[in-house]
């Protein structure tokens, strides 16, 4: 899978972990990381992106024996975000796969 | 290594703003704080699974937008090191090596200035020692330059090794150039200099070997009556005395190319001259009536290869003795000389002047109104003096000991050679003073009753003790360079420089 590409269906997969649960970058980075080869450098600044266009919201949790941690938490904005990548990329799929038969 | 790891990283973040970056940075500290907390992993683990923090920062710009450059970037100063103090630390280094060469220098200038007095004056015929004086003085030269450059050695490694540390990579293309100030990398760029160098090299030490070993073997011979006098000199005694009017007023004169003087209070009432000379030099005694002049006197032709430095060593020296009647009034010694000491023992006198080259000047219970002695090669001492003015003393390579010295105002200087000054006194004149100043050399007061007290030396250390800890300065000032102070003396005003 071209990078490129990669890069385009991130933003989706990080919301999608989300959808379901709160958490923190590194575990957003693993989810992804076990499908997709990903460099995790890219993960960070993308997070950021994300939080500044104001489709997630951060705070800490503290954890049992470290220190705080930042959990990322969608938002409305982002829920509906999630949805409009959801079905751009379904469409997408459809249109390449049409064109591969 | 996670904190550096994180601060090259933070160095190669350098294009985005303090937030962005902070933000990133943030990740990764979380990031190694989840892996080793929950995953068990070291430090080194975590490093290895990541990226190199080249690629993540590249990978991180290029995501926020901006170019990355492949140059290594100018990491920052360490946060703990402010560049003001970065520039302090450097300017001490600078200064910390400085030092060094002013002492290097004095060193330099006191040897050369004391070889060529050697040699520009030498007499007998001893070419073998001149031989041995010439190689060791290129020798020394040689190392002079050779010392020189292991100094700008050091200041550039110690500025390098600082501005490496600091992290401050501008600084070093200077420090590079530093090195081109040595001697050798002269010699590098000019080889027929440095094939110059080591034939003076190769003289020097054929000099040294030849004229000492022969010098010694023939001046030990001598000295054990097992051959003639490697100097063909012999000793001669001329005796002179003269019955001189005891109510007029005299003048002593001496100016000696070779030879002690020794002007002391006889027993009788008779002027007595006693010269032990050398045959070839042979002392003029003058006494005359009109003028009132005592004077003694011998030259030197100069012959090139001709010498007295060993003779001094292994025999007897030539030597005039003026002794001076009890009643007579003496108003003026001068003394010139070139080569032997200056004693002066049990004189009264109003002023004495002393201006000699390779001598140690000697006073012993003397009382004068002012005296005034230049010398290169030699120590100056004083037991029992007694000046009512002031004292002028310089010498170049040589200690200055006083003890048991009073007067208004004495001025001491030396450049290779200590200071000591015991058990002086003067009387409660304002405007008494004492300045003592050396280069290479401590300066050491022990009971020094002397209102106003300035003392400087560079490469020594500066000590004042008075028993009488009642005694109050007007002023004192204390001041090395490289040295210790320990002075406990009180004063009024303290200057520190």
């Amino acid at each position: 899978m071209s990078i490129q590409l990669k890069k385009g269906v991130l933003e989706l997969c990080v919301l999608n972990r989300l959808t379901y649960q709160d958490t923190y970058g590194y575990d957003i980075y693993q989810t992804i990381n076990r499908v997709l080869d990903i460099s995790e450098s890219t993960i960070y600044p993308i997070l950021r992106k994300m939080v500044h266009e104001g489709y997630l919201t951060t705070y800490l949790r503290e954890s049992p024996d470290g220190p705080p941690r930042k959990y990322f938490k969608m938002t409305v904005l982002g829920r509906k975000r999630c949805e409009e990548l959801m079905i751009n990329w379904q469409v997408f799929i459809e249109n390449v796969e049409s064109l591969l038969v | 290594m996670k904190k550096k790891f994180l601060s090259t990283l933070k160095a190669y973040l350098e294009p985005l703003s303090k937030e962005e970056r902070d933000e990133i940075l943030r990740f990764y500290e979380e990031r190694f704080e989840t892996s080793m907390l929950y995953e068990g992993k070291s430090e080194q683990e975590v490093i290895d699974e990541l990226e190199t923090p080249r690629q993540i920062a590249r990978n991180v710009l290029i995501e926020y937008g901006y170019g990355f450059s492949d140059k290594k970037p100018i990491e920052e100063p360490s946060d703990k090191v402010k560049s003001g103090s970065l520039i302090g630390l450097i300017l001490f280094d600078l200064l910390t090596v400085l030092l060094i060469i002013p002492f290097f220098f004095s060193l330099f200038v006191g040897f050369v200035s004391g070889w060529i007095g050697l040699l520009s004056r030498m007499s007998v015929s001893s070419s073998y020692a001149f031989m041995f004086l010439l190689g060791f003085g290129f020798l020394w030269f040689l190392v002079i330059l050779w010392l020189y450059d292991i100094i700008i050695n050091f200041a550039s490694w110690l500025v390098r090794w600082h501005v490496d540390v600091l992290k401050f990579n501008r600084a070093r293309p200077v420090v590079k150039r530093m090195n081109r100030l040595q001697v050798a990398y002269v010699y590098k760029r000019n080889p027929r200099l440095k094939k110059w160098k080591n034939a003076l090299a190769l003289i020097a030490l054929v000099a040294i070997f030849v004229g000492g070993i022969t010098s010694v073997v023939h001046g030990v011979a001598w000295r054990f009556n097992l051959s003639d006098n490697p100097l063909q000199e012999t000793i001669e005694t001329k005796e002179m005395s003269s019955s001189i009017e005891l109510e007029e007023t005299w003048v002593i004169e001496s100016d000696l190319a070779i030879g002690r003087v020794r002007i002391v209070r006889g027993d009788s009432s008779v002027l007595h001259i006693t010269s032990n000379e050398l045959e070839d030099f042979p002392v003029t005694i003058t006494i005359d009536e009109d003028t009132r002049r005592i004077a003694v006197e011998n030259t030197v032709e100069r012959r090139l290869f001709a010498f007295d430095f060993f003779w001094t060593l292994f025999g007897e020296q030539p030597e005039v003795i003026i002794e001076v009647p009890e009643d007579l009034v003496i108003s003026h010694i001068q003394i010139k000389g070139e080569n032997g000491s200056v004693y002066i023992n049990d004189i009264v006198t109003e002023e004495i002047i002393v201006d000699t080259l390779n001598a140690g000047v000697y006073f012993r219970n003397v009382r004068a109104n002012t005296v005034n002695i230049q010398t290169t090669n030699g120590r100056i001492e004083f037991r029992d003096v007694s000046i009512s003015q002031d004292i002028n003393a310089n010498t170049t390579n040589g200690k200055i000991d006083f003890s048991r010295v009073e007067a208004e105002w004495i001025y001491v200087n030396t450049t290779n050679g200590a200071i000591e000054l015991r058990n002086i006194h003067v009387s409660d004149t304002p405007g008494a003073r004492l300045d003592a100043k050396t280069t290479n050399g401590g300066i050491t007061l022990v009971d020094v009753y002397m209102l106003w007290v300035d003392l400087a030396t560079t490469n020594g250390n500066v000590t004042y003790h008075n028993a009488d800890q009642s005694f109050v300065l007007d002023r004192i000032r204390a001041a090395t360079t490289n040295g210790s102070k320990n002075v406990t003396v009180n004063a009024d005003v303290t200057v520190n420089p």
